[in-house]
């Protein structure tokens, strides 16, 4: 039967004649090892083919996605790690075999006559493979590669005549953006692999016409198939084993902690989400042009072309990017030419000499450039800079240099290296958490906004930049950042709205952490009524007071949680023993005895109850009249003028000022979040739906 | 050295073993790689708020209906939504109804469009699938739409008893029977 359709088959397609011609090639003296790189490079290509159209269905080249759906392919797609690991490690696999392709080629002396024109083809492949190895790094529209592409668009544009244009047609305009993206993802997935492939056809074509380059000495004739193909597939496979270790091994992903409802249950879930674990490739935090020291770097393939243009300064750049490449690629053209006719053993001799120069060349570089980056010596101390000398023992180098002027100028190399090592940790940090804080989506304005609304990050610099003018903040225990001194204008808000925080406040309203800077004395006089009564209470009763105080402390602090989350016990326990103590000046719900001279405490601590505070700390339900702070409002666009007239009506006379200071919605937002320790990202100034997180200080 | 036919046999077989190997190591993931929208779940909201409606709307004592948005977060791949509009809903006052009220989705049942006002009853603008104001189909002429409009459950807000929380859910269009996308 499977005969019979076969038979039908062929007499309609010819099918077997063009398998026959394809795989019964002859190769004279035999099949061997070392022809398998050429196909080992073919192989990896149809790799790359089958992940990037993989990679296509989750990708969505724009200033605002793409970033979003790469982090959706790494982290939350089953295999998805993997399949980007492999198309993202496959091109740096390409980048080894082809050297080591290329060695081989002018050590059989391949590249000679007849076989000039493969040779050549062959160099238009190695073009195109560093063409969609540039556009595909850009992508993913992170750090990396949207600083790597500045500078490679710009080295293009130093091109003499055609730069500008060259430039503006591969960024799409004169900025990058949208177009760069829609751009370089035509050429990643459209144009180069086409050209590619067509050049390959013609590469095999021209292969098979002229055949292997068999040693003088080899005997015998093998059979492609399956002499030849077994070998290739070995060594094919070989290298998919070490493409999916370094995929698995590599430790280049950024690990993150799935949400609880998305953590994986089972094994099967464990091995799809693994991107999860860090494993695949790298993805650093979203591409952001806000970003004054992002430490750039090519990819490691690009290095020694990185290195190069060091070497020439100021006017001699185009020597580095555009004259030594060029005339490199100049002379790899013409190197069979060198081998015509009586020469051949000659153009042999200067093919291996100049590819294995070339490549030695290449890796000197790379070497080179990474250990200039290097504070301390790479490749077990043999090469780099030496900054031990300079360092204490726990690697901080030391603040002045040396006066010897050779050392001093070794000093500010290894300085150099080591700010660049602290830029680069400081990246690798906020890529790991964009990719944390985008695992609960990313905003619809973009993925730059994972970290320009980020509470933890932006709220602090807010909180420094617009509160610490005023008030100090004391960290409390398990806050990764430092707090803020010296400021005694105000409170400290460490750990506000605490429990330890307002039974701090309780005993000692005077002190210098609460109420001593202010001119809010309504807590301190009713202190020190307390204190005068204590005079004459007796040790239990004072215990007894202070318990009551504790009471009321926790239930307030109890407050900042949303309503379904309080503790019952507390407020069944604890309300009446505010309405008590507190209620006389401070309201509170539907507690309000009429005073209403102190704050209001519905909601105290919350992210609502800050809200009014910071917008409107006069308001009578916040300080009143005994207000010294400001009112910070968003002064941008309209609004402003409401607020401004607002407030000027407020005001003894007309020429006085409203103590009003700009600060934006979201930006308030961020230092509400970063207080209350919602580490949530805000979008878009709007509040997620449902209850708020919130864990509090102790 | 020429290999011998049986060897040239083992190789044969070698190279399809391995073949075999590495289609398995790459097309397993890749399959699953495709398939992973079978992990995608609808989203389950529970009851929310609808915007636009008050049940002592003077529309309802002249017996029309009215129409409202539910909003909620709304997860699309990686993108979220704060607060989208996850759908609209037909409010009718109707007496036999439990409450005196009927909520209906504004998703045709037919095929999806958005099933509009018009007359006495409701009529999708696309396939011309008309209901009655119940909700009901209207079966006066051939009706392209198998199922009456669908409706979903609701209750009184507990804080404003004039304000309705409603379970939105969407529906599979083209069928007769009644059942959640997904569900």
């Amino acid at each position: 039967m499977r005969q019979r359709f076969l038979d039908w088959l062929d007499r309609r397609l010819g099918h077997r004649r063009l398998i026959d011609a394809l795989l019964l090639e002859h190769i004279p003296g035999g099949a061997k090892w070392r022809y398998v790189w050429g196909s080992t490079l073919a192989f990896v290509f149809s790799i790359q083919l089958v992940t990037g159209i993989l990679l296509m269905t989750g990708y969505s080249a724009s200033d605002t996605t793409a970033w979003g759906s790469v982090h959706y392919i790494q982290y939350k797609m089953d295999f998805g790690w993997l399949i980007r690991g492999l198309h993202h490690f496959g091109s740096q696999t390409m980048m080894v075999l082809i050297a080591l392709h290329m060695l081989q080629v002018v050590i059989a002396g391949a590249h000679l006559p007849p076989r000039e024109l493969n040779w050549w083809l062959g160099l238009g492949l190695l073009g195109v493979t560093f063409g969609l190895g540039l556009s595909g790094y850009l992508l993913p529209w992170d750090q990396k590669g949207y600083w790597a592409t500045r500078v490679a668009t710009n080295i293009a544009s130093e091109v003499p005549w055609i730069g500008p244009y060259l430039r503006e047609f591969l960024v799409g305009g004169p900025d990058y953006g949208n177009h760069t993206l829609t751009r370089f993802f035509a050429f990643h997935v459209g144009l180069l692999p086409a050209i590619f492939i067509i050049l390959l056809i013609l590469h095999l074509t021209a292969f098979r016409r002229q055949g292997v380059t068999a040693p003088p000495n080899a005997q015998g004739v093998g059979i492609f198939w399956p002499d030849q193909a077994f070998r290739d597939l070995v060594v094919c496979l070989i290298v998919f084993g070490v493409m999916v270790s370094v995929v698995i091994f590599g430790g280049h992903g950024n690990p993150v902690t799935p949400a609880a409802e998305e953590a994986p249950q089972t094994w099967y879930q464990d091995l799809a989400h693994a991107g999860q674990k860090g494993w695949g490739a790298n993805l650093d935090a979203p591409a952001d042009r806000d970003t004054p020291d992002y430490p750039a770097r090519p990819e490691w393939y690009f290095l020694f072309l990185f290195q190069l243009l060091k070497y020439f300064p100021g006017e001699q750049i185009l020597v580095g990017t555009v004259f030594i490449p060029n005339g490199v690629m100049l002379l790899l053209f013409l190197l069979p030419l060198f081998g015509i006719g009586p020469l051949r053993k000659f153009g042999h001799f200067l093919g291996i000499l100049v590819v294995v120069g070339l490549l030695s060349c290449v890796v000197v570089l790379t070497v080179l450039s990474i250990a200039e980056d290097s504070p301390t010596p790479i490749l077990y101390g043999t090469v780099g800079n030496h900054g031990e000398q300079f360092m204490d023992e726990n690697g901080e180098l030391q603040k002045d240099p040396p006066s010897d002027p050779k050392k001093k100028e070794e000093y500010e190399k290894v300085k150099h290296a080591k700010e660049f090592q602290d830029k680069l940790t400081d990246a690798h940090e906020k890529a790991l958490r964009a990719a944390q804080l985008a695992m609960a989506g990313v905003p619809v304005e973009g993925a730059r906004d994972l970290l320009r609304h980020d509470p933890v990050t932006k709220g602090y610099e807010l909180f420094k930049n617009n509160c610490a003018v005023c008030h100090n903040y004391t960290p409390m225990k398990g806050d990764p950042y430092g707090g803020f001194s010296g400021a005694n204008k105000a409170s400290d808000l460490g750990g506000h709205g605490s429990e330890a925080w307002i039974r701090g406040l309780l005993n000692n309203p005077g002190d210098e952490k609460y109420f001593g800077h202010t001119k809010l004395d309504g807590m301190k006089k009713w202190r020190k009524g307390i204190e005068k009564a204590r005079r004459k209470n007796t040790e239990k009763e004072r215990a007894e007071e202070d318990m009551t105080f504790d009471k009321i402390a926790k239930w307030l602090a109890d407050q900042g949680h949303p309503k379904e989350k309080r503790d019952p016990s507390l407020e069944k326990e604890s309300r009446s023993l505010f309405e008590d103590n507190c209620a006389s000046c401070h309201s509170i719900g539907d507690v309000n005895k009429g005073s209403n001279t102190a704050p209001d405490f519905t909601d105290y601590g919350s992210q609502d109850w800050l809200r009014l505070t910071i917008m409107n700390p006069g308001h009578k339900l916040r300080f009143g009249a005994k207000n010294q702070m400001p009112y910070f409002r968003n002064l941008d666009g309209p609004g402003a003028e409401v607020y401004n007239q607002e407030f000027q009506d407020t005001l003894p006379d007309k020429d006085a000022k409203p103590n009003v200071m700009p600060l934006s919605d979201i930006d308030r937002e961020l230092i509400i979040r970063w207080m209350t320790r919602d580490d949530r990202v805000v979008f878009g100034g709007r509040p997620v739906a449902g209850p708020p997180k919130r864990d509090k200080a102790e | 050295m020429e290999p011998t036919p049986s060897r040239r046999n083992f190789l044969r077989w070698a190279t399809h073993g391995l073949s075999a190997v590495f289609a398995v190591l790459l097309g397993i993931p890749a399959g699953c790689y495709l398939i992973d929208p079978r992990n995608r779940k609808i989203q389950e909201s529970g009851f929310r708020p609808v915007d636009g409606v008050r049940l002592d709307d003077e529309c309802f004592a002249r017996n029309e209906p009215a129409q409202g948005v539910i909003r909620d977060v709304r997860v699309d791949g990686w993108t979220l939504h704060p607060s989208d509009v996850l759908g609209r809903v037909w409010v009718v006052k109707d007496e036999t109804a439990d409450n005196g009220f009927r909520v209906f989705t504004t998703i045709c049942p037919h095929l999806g469009c958005s099933v509009n006002r018009e007359g006495e009853g409701f009529t999708c603008p696309c396939h011309g699938a008309r209901f009655h104001q119940d909700g009901s189909l209207n079966t006066d002429r051939p009706n392209p739409a198998l199922r009456g409009m669908d409706s979903l459950d609701w209750r009184r807000d507990e804080a404003d008893p004039n304000r309705i929380v409603v379970h939105y859910q969407a529906f599979e269009a083209g069928v007769a029977e009644k059942k959640t996308v997904g569900g």
